[in-house]
């Protein structure tokens, strides 16, 4: 399930976080023009006890990284790792959890077991005991830092209505210990948020809010389709605030068939249409194809992102081969024009093959971040974009 | 097809004769330590220029990287094999995974260098071991130690001074030498390249020659100084 579309569901847990998060993007867009100031590119990233991470760093970070490594070496845990570090709230954490289809709905009144269960496989070796680490600097030398952690001095013991037991059942009162969410942002500004209980509300789960740390950041799962509502909200917004015809201009030099894009409306569901060639009617580009869909979806949450961070896992999900030159060339571009990081994973040797094209004369755009599984623990290597396009050329296995 | 970094010390050569024939020497002698990536996929990264390129896309690999204990660099000698040490260290460090002034050059051929942390030793060797040529040279040497009775024929063709092969450079003189050793040896198809050479079972060229074992030496040499370390 797309990470954003979980936005809109309930959890049974207040729904402001989404419109925290939006209200981010959407300042990121208001910010046009004094970009600079709102450039938040992540410089280097560390993090401990993050799912099978033991403790990684990584430095010197371009604005287009590509993520490489085999099944289960942790390159989605490292793309996820980058989105807890910005995003920093317990809503973010269930939101990645539900993307692997981890999270289920949490019972009212849970027992701790069924708490912890939530959380646990955010863990190193599902040890609870620890601290989860996150620190991120980015590129104008300011840190933000997250640390999550059960607090054990702060347990919770919902106070349930005083409603009868059945004969001979006892009444359960759980007690849970709340997971912590330790927090200091890119501004300094520290605080604490917690995956929780309400005390009152018969013990239903509490997700408490909080802004981000103030890099705006989107997560694209491998299983990602295109929110066609979502994305034509970004859209409609950018062509509100005219920053919408270069998407067009990219799209066509691709796809010389679409000749317009706009965001439409006609029955009650909003989606991107676009003008064909040929065509009476402009249709939804979802119908025209889903690479293309994919592809104009990418372009325009980077735009959207502008200054902050999009993270793609498994790009080639949906795209012809003989496209992949076109998409990074897209993304290379809209990356740079945008200031918005990428950090982009594939395992399709034909897809980093089409990076190559785009990496020579831009090497110091790109760097290449290898994760591998040793000794039980997923560690990173970086490769330097120049290094990286070599390597492809020549054949050599980067994909581990 | 791509190539997997496994091992702890790679051999990176010219081009594909010069990497099936190492190939074959080192399974015919039993030296299992080293990778030689078949990294020439485009074609157009052959060549003693190439091994700057080369080296980058070792560290292309970074997780193998940071392994790899040494890269030894098999050249040919060419004409003057003082000239190519220097200009094969100067495309290391130009096109190498070096920053700038960061590839420490070997003192000469066959001494290593122990680089900056995070890339490993590099050793740069020539092929003959002591004297102009190249990978022909060699082969071409170890062809007449087994077939000496074309040796008087050759010589005869080659000082023809219509031609004049004996008085070019070491380098084109001796693939002028193997191409008509290649041609008169090969009936069936006497285009045959230095490459099939190696690719027949058994080798027609004898890799057990003593002709080979000063390379042998040398490549072990520098595997077991790099493992004594």
């Amino acid at each position: 399930m797309p990470a954003s579309r979980l936005r809109q569901a309930s959890y049974g847990h207040d729904k402001e976080p989404n419109s925290a998060r939006d209200s981010t993007a959407d300042a990121a867009i208001l910010r046009d023009g004094q970009s600079e100031r709102g450039y938040r590119m992540i410089e280097s990233f560390q993090v401990e006890n993050f799912r099978s991470f033991r403790d990684l760093e990584l430095k010197g970070l371009p604005i287009v990284n590509m993520i490489v490594g085999q099944s289960a070496a942790g390159k989605t845990a490292l793309l996820e790792a980058i989105r807890m570090g910005l995003g920093a709230t317990p809503t973010v954490a269930w939101q990645l959890s539900a993307t692997r289809g981890i999270a289920v709905p949490m019972p009212i009144n849970p027992t701790r077991e069924q708490f912890d269960a939530a959380w646990k496989p955010y863990f190193r070796d599902f040890d609870i005991t620890r601290t989860i680490k996150f620190n991120t600097s980015d590129s104008e030398g300011r840190a933000a830092r997250l640390e999550m952690y059960f607090d054990q001095e702060s347990p919770v013991t919902p106070i349930l209505p005083n409603i009868a037991p059945a004969p001979n059942t006892p009444t359960l009162t759980n007690t849970i210990i709340p997971l912590a969410f330790k927090r200091k942002s890119f501004t300094s500004e520290e605080n604490t948020l917690y995956a929780t209980v309400h005390q009152q509300a018969m013990g239903q789960l509490h997700l408490q809010q909080g802004p981000e740390l103030g890099t705006v950041s989107e997560f694209f799962p491998s299983t990602w389709q295109s929110n066609a509502q979502q994305v034509a909200g970004w859209f409609s917004q950018l062509r509100i605030s005219n920053r919408s015809e270069d998407i067009l201009d990219i799209i066509s030099k691709q796809f010389p068939q679409i000749i317009e894009l706009s965001s439409e409306n006609p029955y009650g569901f909003s989606s991107v249409y676009a003008k064909v060639k040929h065509k009476s009617e402009m249709m939804p580009i979802a119908l025209i194809s889903s690479g293309i869909n994919k592809f104009v979806s990418l372009l325009i949450a980077i735009r959207t992102y502008r200054g902050g961070v999009v993270l793609i896992d498994e790009i080639e999900n949906g795209i012809y081969y003989k496209m992949f030159p076109a998409l990074w060339e897209a993304l290379h571009q809209f990356a740079n024009d945008n200031k918005t990081q990428l950090f982009i994973s594939s395992h399709s040797w034909e897809c980093l093959k089409g990076a190559t094209g785009v990496i020579d004369g831009h090497e110091s755009d790109f760097s290449l971040i290898q994760v591998v599984n040793e000794d039980g623990f997923s560690k990173a290597y970086k490769a330097s974009g120049k290094n990286a396009a070599a390597a492809i050329e020549s054949g050599i296995e980067i994909r581990k | 097809m791509t190539f997997s970094l496994t091992k702890d010390f790679v051999i990176l050569c010219e081009g594909a004769a010069d990497r099936s024939f190492l190939n074959k020497l080192l399974e015919i002698r039993q030296i299992n330590d080293f990778d030689l990536p078949d990294n020439d996929q485009l074609g157009k990264h052959e060549g003693w220029q190439s091994f700057g390129h080369k080296l980058s896309a070792l560290a292309g690999d970074p997780s193998a990287y940071s392994r790899i204990k040494g890269v030894l660099v098999i050249a040919d000698s060419s004409d003057s094999a003082e000239n190519r040490f220097d200009e094969i260290c100067q495309k290391i460090g130009s096109d190498g995974p070096f920053v700038a002034n960061g590839f420490a050059k070997p003192l000469s051929s066959n001494v290593i260098a122990h680089q900056a942390s995070g890339h490993p030793s590099i050793s740069i060797m020539f092929i003959p071991p002591d004297r102009a040529g190249s990978l022909e040279s060699i082969c071409a040497d170890a062809i007449l130690a087994e077939c000496s009775w074309i040796a008087a024929c050759l010589e005869s063709y080659l000082s023809c001074d219509k031609i004049d092969v004996l008085n070019w450079g070491a380098e084109k003189r001796d693939k002028a030498r193997l191409q008509c050793l290649i041609a008169a040896l090969n009936k069936n198809d006497p285009n045959k390249s230095l490459r099939y050479l190696f690719s027949v079972k058994p080798p027609m060229i004898n890799l057990e020659s003593n002709i080979f074992d000063k390379i042998v030496k040398n490549i072990i040499d520098f595997r077991d100084d790099l493992i004594k370390l």
